[in-house]
C-alpha cells in the first residue's frame, strides 16, 4: 500500500471527525478533508503528519470562513433542496438529541477561534505535541489552553441549558 | 511545591508532562486537599466535554446536494461558453484579424486608395437610374467587382478588387504595420478568450465545492493516455442510496442515494491503462458501487465524450453500463479521482461483500472507501 492509502486509512475519520464537529456540517468536512488529502499527496514529505494534516484542515476552515460564497452558497442550495425532492432520508434524530447537538454548537461557538481548534484537536486525539504545530502555540501553554476551553465550554453549555429549561418552564406556566 | 495551576492539572491529566514533573504533581495531588479538589473538578469538566462535543456528531449528512455534473445534451454553445457579448468580441477581432491580414496581401493602392465599407454581399450599390446605360453600367459591374472582392463581414474597411493595373509597391512600413497589427488582434482575440475563460474559472471555482475544485485542478490526463504505473483512480457516485446503516448492508436493496467516493489503486502494480478492465479485489467496505468486475472507459464522440464504467461478465464479455458512475484519472496525482454522474445507481448492478470486520458505520458514510484493483482480460 503507498503512502496516499496509509495517510487516507489512518488520517482520514478521525479528520473527517474534526471537521465536523468544527463546521457541524459533514458534507463541508468530507470536501474540506478531501481537498487537505489532496495537499498532503502534493507535498514531499511530511514530518509530523497528523498535526500537519489537522492545521492544513484547519487554515483551510479558515479561510472559508472569511468568505461569504460557501454561505451564500449554501443557503441558495438549501432553498433549492426545499423545493426538489429529498436527496437523502436521514436517520431520525430524538428531539433530546437533536437540541443537545443545537445546544453544543452554540457553546462551541462562545469559544475563540484558538481554543475551539485546540479543543477538538485534543478530542480527536492529538498531542500537546501536535496541538503546538498545528496552531503555532508553544507546547506549555497548549494545557492552559485546554484548561480554559474546556471549561468555557462547559459553562456556556450548562448556561444554554438553563435558559432552555427556563424557556420550557415559563411556556408552561403560560399555557396553563 | 506550590498549588497547581489549571493547565498543569489538565495538562497531567492528559499525559502530556515529563516523567518527572507527573510524579511532583501527582504527589501534591495526594497530600494537598485543595489541589486534590481541583483535580477533581478537572477530571469532570474533561468528561462533561468530552459528552458535549460526542453530541456535535450528530449532524445530518447529504443536506446540501452535491452539484450535478453537466447534463449530456448540451449546446455547443453552452459547451464552449460563448456568451452574446464575448462572440461579438471574439468576431469582431477575428474580423479585424482578417482585414489586417487582407490588406497585408493586398496590392499597392491599397495604401492609396481610401478603404471602403464594403456593403453586404448581396446587396449591391444603388444604381442611379436617371444616369447613362453605361453609367449605370459602370456602377453595376464596379458593385460586381466589389463584390467579389469583399470580405462577407461587414461593416470593415475591405480592398477594391486588384485589376491588372495596379502595381504592387505596397509600403514596406504599411505591411510591417498590418503584420503587426494582425498579431496583436490575434493576440487580443487570445487575450479575450482566455481572460473569459478564466474569469469563468475563478467564478465557477468560487461556487463549486472544494472537491470539485480540486479535481479539476488536479485532472491533467486526456482519456486515452495511460496511466503511470501505481496511478490509482477515485470513483464517486452520486444519486438515489439509501442511508448507509446495518439494514443497507444486510440487503442489497433500493438505489444509492449519498454521494460516495472510492479511491482505487493497482494491487498487482501495474499501471493503469484505460480503456481497461478491472476487477475489484479489496475495498473497505461492502458498499463500493462497482461491480466486482468493470470496465473502465469511454463512449461518445469528441463533442460529447463520457466516461464510463461498464460491468463485465463472469467470461470478461461487456455487459450493461453502471449507471450513476463514472471515473477520471489524473497521472500527476498519486491517486486518480473519479466524478460522478447523475442518475440513480441500480443496486443490482453493485457486487456485495462481506463487510471486513474493522468497518465502522461512519466509516460507510464517508468519502475516500480505499480498494484495490488487478488488471484483467476482457473481451
Amino acid at each position: 500500500m503507498n503512502d496516499v492509502d496509509r495517510l487516507f486509512r489512518e488520517y482520514h475519520q478521525p479528520l473527517v471527525r474534526y471537521l465536523t464537529r468544527r463546521l457541524g456540517d459533514r458534507d463541508w468536512a468530507e470536501e474540506v478533508a478531501q481537498e487537505t488529502f489532496l495537499r498532503a499527496v502534493r507535498q514531499e514529505s511530511i514530518v509530523s503528519e497528523r498535526s500537519w494534516l489537522f492545521a492544513v484542515a484547519t487554515n483551510l476552515v479558515r479561510d472559508e470562513a472569511r468568505k461569504d460564497i460557501r454561505r451564500r452558497r449554501r443557503l441558495e442550495l438549501l432553498r433549492e433542496q426545499a423545493r426538489a425532492e429529498e436527496a437523502v432520508d436521514p436517520e431520525p434524530l430524538t428531539i433530546e438529541r437533536a437540541q443537545e447537538a443545537a445546544l453544543a454548537r452554540k457553546a462551541l461557538e462562545q469559544l475563540t477561534e484558538r481554543d475551539r481548534e485546540a479543543l477538538l484537536m485534543r478530542e480527536e486525539g492529538l498531542d500537546y505535541t501536535e496541538i503546538a504545530n498545528a496552531l503555532e502555540l508553544s507546547v506549555s501553554s497548549v494545557g492552559t489552553t485546554l484548561a480554559r476551553a474546556r471549561r468555557r465550554l462547559v459553562e456556556a453549555f450548562e448556561s444554554l441549558q438553563g435558559e432552555g429549561r427556563a424557556r420550557a418552564v415559563r411556556g408552561t406556566h403560560a399555557a396553563s | 511545591m506550590q498549588h497547581l495551576d489549571d493547565g498543569t492539572i489538565h495538562a497531567w491529566l492528559d499525559g502530556a508532562l515529563p516523567a518527572d514533573e507527573a510524579a511532583d504533581v501527582e504527589q501534591h495531588a495526594r497530600e494537598c486537599a485543595d489541589c486534590a479538589a481541583l483535580v477533581a473538578d478537572a477530571r469532570g469538566v474533561i468528561a462533561g466535554v468530552a459528552r458535549i462535543v460526542s453530541a456535535l456528531d450528530d449532524v445530518p449528512a447529504g443536506v446540501v446536494p452535491k452539484a450535478r455534473p453537466v447534463a449530456e445534451s448540451r449546446s455547443l454553445w453552452r459547451t464552449l461558453r460563448v456568451t452574446p457579448f464575448r462572440a461579438a468580441i471574439a468576431a469582431s477581432l477575428m474580423v479585424f484579424a482578417a482585414s489586417l491580414v487582407v490588406i497585408r496581401h493586398a496590392p499597392p493602392h491599397v495604401a492609396t486608395t481610401p478603404p471602403r465599407v464594403a456593403p453586404p454581399a448581396s446587396v449591391p450599390p444603388a444604381v442611379d437610374i436617371k444616369a447613362p446605360l453605361s453609367e449605370q453600367q459602370k456602377t453595376v459591374n464596379a458593385a460586381k467587382k466589389l463584390n467579389r472582392a469583399s470580405i462577407t463581414v461587414p461593416p470593415v474597411a475591405v480592398s477594391p478588387a486588384p485589376t491588372s493595373e495596379t502595381k504592387s509597391a505596397v509600403p514596406k512600413a504599411a505591411e510591417s504595420q498590418s503584420d503587426s497589427g494582425a498579431r496583436d488582434a490575434a493576440r487580443m482575440l487570445r487575450d479575450v478568450v482566455v481572460t473569459s475563460s478564466v474569469a469563468d474559472s475563478i467564478s465557477q471555482h468560487a461556487a463549486k465545492p472544494l472537491a470539485e475544485v480540486a479535481r479539476r485542478e488536479a485532472a491533467k490526463a486526456t482519456v486515452s493516455a495511460p496511466a503511470a504505473a501505481n496511478a490509482a483512480v477515485v470513483v464517486e457516485v452520486t444519486g438515489e442510496r439509501k442511508a448507509l446503516s446495518a439494514k443497507l448492508r444486510a440487503t442489497a436493496a433500493g438505489p444509492i442515494t449519498q454521494p460516495f467516493r472510492m479511491m482505487l489503486t493497482s494491487a498487482d502494480k501495474r499501471p493503469f491503462v484505460f480503456p481497461g478492465c478491472y476487477q475489484l479485489v479489496h475495498d473497505t467496505t461492502s458498499l463500493a458501487p462497482l461491480p466486482e468486475r468493470f470496465s473502465l472507459e469511454s463512449d461518445g464522440d469528441a463533442n460529447a465524450r463520457r466516461n464510463i464504467v461498464r460491468a463485465l461478465t463472469a467470461d470478461g464479455r461487456r455487459d450493461s453500463v453502471v449507471t450513476g458512475v463514472t471515473w477520471e484519472v489524473t497521472p500527476t496525482f498519486s491517486a486518480g479521482i473519479v466524478s460522478a454522474r447523475d442518475g440513480p445507481v441500480a443496486a443490482s448492478a453493485f457486487g456485495r461483500r462481506e463487510a471486513t470486520p474493522s468497518m465502522r458505520g461512519d466509516m460507510a458514510r464517508s468519502v475516500g472507501v480505499i480498494g484495490q484493483l488487478n488488471r484483467i482480460e476482457c473481451r
